[in-house]
């Protein structure tokens, strides 16, 4: 922990025989500063060795010649002393399993649900165990037996479809074990991709599957974990609802969560609580927090057959292509070694092939890169950039060209990571369906009816 | 009841914490000021507690937590943004103020650190969307020196202005946002303050310290003093939230004599209380501890290099101000101007012929409206220094001058131009007399002093003063 240090100081540290979190004194000309010797973060400068004061601020002192370091012989303030664990909670939680109450299984990915402050990075980390979340949120107990694993620490921008398949197997384990929902925290960067997967790994679903996360993180008093999590765990607890879904703020306030449908919401804010929205759609319910009211706007129903596990092909390679204004046929041609490729389109479909002068050469040679793709194998799908909205390729010309060299899209009105998880998972268990399949509705993640939702 | 300070083991100890005038909030591009318009929405949290750095949660915010309450923050056009409603990571610190701090920690002899670490420290009773308030501790040391010796500066620290109280019942409080992460400069002192006078004065001094670098904002609320007090075997208290320095010496001494009756049944409890209006103080939590702090990681560590705080040029000392001011104005006036509000204002009309005019609007007339409960805070400084300006070309009366600072609080968005500026001078007033004179020699023959203070009048009324044409026309006529 004292690697953020400069070897000077580090050395200095060695000399006074001092170690992280001893009481020492800093001289430097006639001041001398007592406090505690804490890490430092990665940020800032190494040179400056860090002390809490006793008025619990924390201040940087710059080793210079004339600078010395000793233990000293002061003693602590006297601090109350209780049983202490990790997150700060005085008692480790003791809970009885009780068998009125149905089983939640929590399952944790890391994330801001799950984080406090990183000397490493000086950002914040995900490093609280699932005992610790429970003892967070006492709540959650009142109304189910919890069980609360790590499946993996991660950033959610680290996950990979072997992740998805993770994930997958151990909420298959935990329904088989009997739980009644399950409910995964998940970081919010990637939370409505993975919950578009699982929806799709997870097929004929009986219970609830409910993702969670926090915009702002939980070692903060104003985090909006706690609503989200505590509300995720009472809707997967008592809910009718055998699907995928996601429970996070509706507004800015902390009075209701909304549970959104897997595949048709994502998140559109860099930070705010109320950064998840649904698109083309109604949410399912609104969860409000202090009554514990669930307010149903829609039910899932439940797709018939046994419920069973359809994985992702780790190998499977699906791009995502954005358009812009001054595109290069290379760009497409980059992925024909892809067994997939999302494209971006410009309004109801729109791409850059019309050469119309003589600056739009290149826009023939992008429409025969797209063929060349498909012609190739990769299967090449539109969606759209608008974000809200339906494709509709009918409209203008250029766009029927697209559909001539069998690109797929028309009528969609999934999300663009809605539409790159579903190629990939057709294409890892239906490489030979996938493209009558992608036009499908599987999952709810396309619909007929273009709903009319503001919020 | 007079108190013996010393017999009773008087321990006290004052912290300052005064509003800045930069240009941004803290840690946002808001305007730090405060909104005259309507919320346009309000939105609603609730809170819970959480550790600090040292993994401990701490007692004043557990204690907050079990009144569970709900939070609501009002919002405001251009003066609110995600930041304040903790819908976004702070932005950079602002250098502004924190070049100010430095100032200061230069005008007191501070001892400046090398790298300032923001931290957050836990406040849950709501008056932070965050939880906490962001606070950099820049510098410790110092010394200020008083009637009754030199007093020890503790720390001195930057910090975030918390929300403003708007309504507060049992279950749930109001708050405005607009006036959340305003720059505070905290300056704390050792408890070496000696009486409820002495700390008036340590008080009054860290106040002028603070406006002399000219960057203080004025008003109401702007500077609020917390004091920390103990009596000989007590307990330490802290009494929070003194706004009014008339009020500071009474409050400290009903607490002194407060405690002093705890002692003799053995009840005295380390808490913290908030002043009231009539001097008393109430109870408000147990008192904080440094557990409640943890470092805000979301802004990182600022080294402060010696090049970087050497370009940070010192303000003048008050004393040296106060010797310049005494070479040019009365001695009271010289004293009221250094402790006024106004300080950097008349400073740029010091070398005006009217300054001790100006000196006297900036101190005794503002002092009056302000009485009056004429919201004088509310004018801006450019149309403040605009109307000293026509003051000292003599475009306005200095009679007009009250009621047009009085129309300006009330307006303040009013461009002075469009005020009744055409305003009687003394000199326009003898012009208008010799006017009347001529048109009415035989009112002039015989003395008719009523009849030709009705002509004047026609002209001058709520131009001029009726006393002064009374006193013009006086001295014209016996000409």
């Amino acid at each position: 922990m004292l690697e953020n240090y400069s070897a000077a100081v580090q050395a200095a540290i060695k000399i006074a025989k001092a170690k992280l979190g001893n009481r020492v004194q800093v001289s430097k000309g006639t001041a001398v500063y007592e406090g505690i010797l804490m890490p430092r973060i990665s940020q800032g400068s190494p040179d400056c060795i860090v002390l809490k004061m006793d008025s619990g601020y924390n201040i940087g002192i710059k080793f210079v010649k004339g600078v010395s370091i000793e233990l000293s012989h002061t003693k602590e303030p006297a601090v109350p002393k209780v049983p202490v664990s990790e997150s700060g909670v005085h008692e480790k939680p003791k809970f009885k399993t009780d068998s009125s109450k149905p089983t939640i299984a929590i399952l944790h990915t890391g994330g801001t649900v799950a984080s406090k402050v990183d000397y490493k990075t000086g950002g914040v980390a995900s490093s609280f165990t699932p005992e610790d979340i429970i003892g967070m949120f006492p709540e959650i107990a009142e109304f189910a037996n919890i069980k609360s694993r790590l499946v993996r620490n991660m950033w959610s921008q680290d996950m990979r479809f072997p992740h998805y398949n993770i994930l997958a197997k151990e909420i298959e384990k935990e329904i088989r074990a009997g739980a009644r929902g399950i409910v995964i925290t998940h970081g919010t960067d990637t939370l409505h991709i993975t919950s578009a997967a699982l929806s799709f790994a997870l097929e004929n679903l009986s219970v609830p599957v409910i993702l969670a996360g926090s915009q702002r993180s939980s070692d903060r008093g104003s985090s909006d974990a706690a609503m989200n999590l505590i509300n995720a765990v009472f809707f997967a607890a008592t809910a009718d609802f055998p699907a995928v879904g996601v429970c996070m703020h509706s507004s800015s306030s902390d009075d209701r969560c909304w549970i959104l449908p897997a595949c048709k919401c994502r998140k559109l804010h860099s930070s705010r609580r109320d950064a998840f929205r649904p698109v083309n759609s109604y949410p399912y319910a609104f969860v409000d927090y202090r009554t514990r009211k669930i307010d149903w706007v829609s039910k899932p129903t439940k797709t018939p057959g046994p419920f069973r596990l359809k994985l992702f092909n780790e190998k499977i390679k699906v791009g995502i292509l954005r358009f812009r204004v001054n595109m290069f046929a290379s760009e497409f041609l980059f992925y024909k070694d892809y067994d997939g490729l999302i494209v971006e389109t410009s309004g109801l479909g729109n791409l850059p092939t019309s050469e119309i002068d003589e600056f739009t050469k290149e826009h023939t040679k992008i429409l025969k890169s797209l063929e060349e793709l498909v012609k190739g194998g990769t299967v090449v799908a539109l969606s759209p950039l608008a974000i809200y909205g339906r494709l509709n390729l009918n409209v203008y010309e250029n766009q029927r060209a697209l559909q001539s060299i069998g690109i797929l899209g028309n009528f969609s009105d999934m999300t663009t990571d809605t539409s790159y998880i579903k190629l990939s998972w057709l294409l890892s268990n239906y490489p030979k369906e996938a493209k009558e399949l992608f036009g499908k509705n599987l999952r709810g993640e396309l619909s007929d009816r273009t709903e009319v939702f503001f919020v | 009841m007079v108190v013996d300070y010393e017999a009773v083991g008087f321990k006290c100890g004052i912290e300052i914490h005064n509003r800045l005038s930069t240009h941004e909030k803290l840690f946002c591009s808001c305007i730090p000021k405060l909104s005259a318009e309507k919320p346009n929405f309000t939105i609603t949290r609730r809170l819970r507690p959480v550790a600090g750095e040292m993994g401990r949660v701490d007692v004043a915010a557990s204690y907050e937590f079990l009144r569970d309450r709900t939070f609501h923050y009002q919002c405001f056009p251009n003066i609110t943004c995600e930041v304040e409603r903790d819908e976004e990571p702070p932005h950079p610190l602002n250098m502004e103020a924190l070049t100010v701090a430095i100032q200061v920690c230069k005008l007191l002899g501070s001892r400046i650190v090398d790298e300032v670490h923001v931290m957050r420290k836990t406040i849950i009773d709501g008056s932070n969307t965050t939880s906490f308030q962001r606070t950099a501790l820049i510098a410790t040391g110092g010394i200020i020196s008083t009637s009754l010796g030199p007093v020890r500066i503790q720390a001195i620290s930057i910090e975030e202005e918390s929300a403003g109280i708007v309504e507060q019942k049992e279950d749930r409080v109001v708050y405005r946002l607009d006036r959340l992460g305003i720059p505070l400069i905290e300056i704390s002192t050792f408890p070496e303050v000696k009486s409820a006078a002495h700390a008036r004065e340590v008080s009054e001094k860290l106040g002028m310290i603070v406006r002399s670098t000219g960057k203080s904002q004025r008003g109401i609320g702007v500077t609020r003093q917390d004091i920390n007090l103990s009596v000989k075997g007590g307990k330490r208290v802290e009494v929070k939230g003194v706004q009014e320095l008339d009020l500071m010496e009474t409050l400290i001494e009903k607490e002194v004599l407060r405690q002093v009756e705890l002692m003799k049944i053995g009840k005295s409890e380390e808490e913290t209380r908030v002043a009231q209006p009539d001097g008393t103080t109430v109870f408000s939590r147990p008192l904080p501890g440094g557990e409640r702090m943890y470092p805000e990681t979301d802004v990182p560590p600022i080294s402060l290099l010696p090049n970087f705080l050497a370009s940070i040029q010192t303000p003048e000392t008050f004393e040296r101000k106060l010797a310049r001011f005494q070479s040019i104005l009365p001695k009271d006036l010289a004293e009221q101007v250094l402790k006024s509000d106004y300080l950097d204002i008349f400073e740029s009309f010091e070398r005006s012929p009217e300054h001790v005019l100006i000196a006297s609007v900036l101190t005794n007339t503002i002092k009056d409206l302000r009485r009056k409960g004429i919201p004088v805070e509310s004018i801006q400084d450019s149309q403040l220094r605009e109307l000293l300006s026509a003051l000292e070309l003599k475009k306005i009366a200095k009679e007009a001058v009250p009621q047009l600072l009085e129309k300006l609080s009330r307006n303040p968005e009013m461009p002075l131009s469009t005020l009744p500026m055409q305003q009687f001078s003394e000199e326009d007033l003898r012009k208008l007399v010799k006017k009347v004179f001529q048109k009415w020699p035989a009112l002039v023959g015989e003395k008719k002093f009523p009849a030709l203070m009705g002509e004047v009048m026609k002209e001058a009324r709520g131009k001029i003063d009726g006393a002064v044409v009374k006193t013009v026309l006086e001295e014209e006529l016996n000409k």
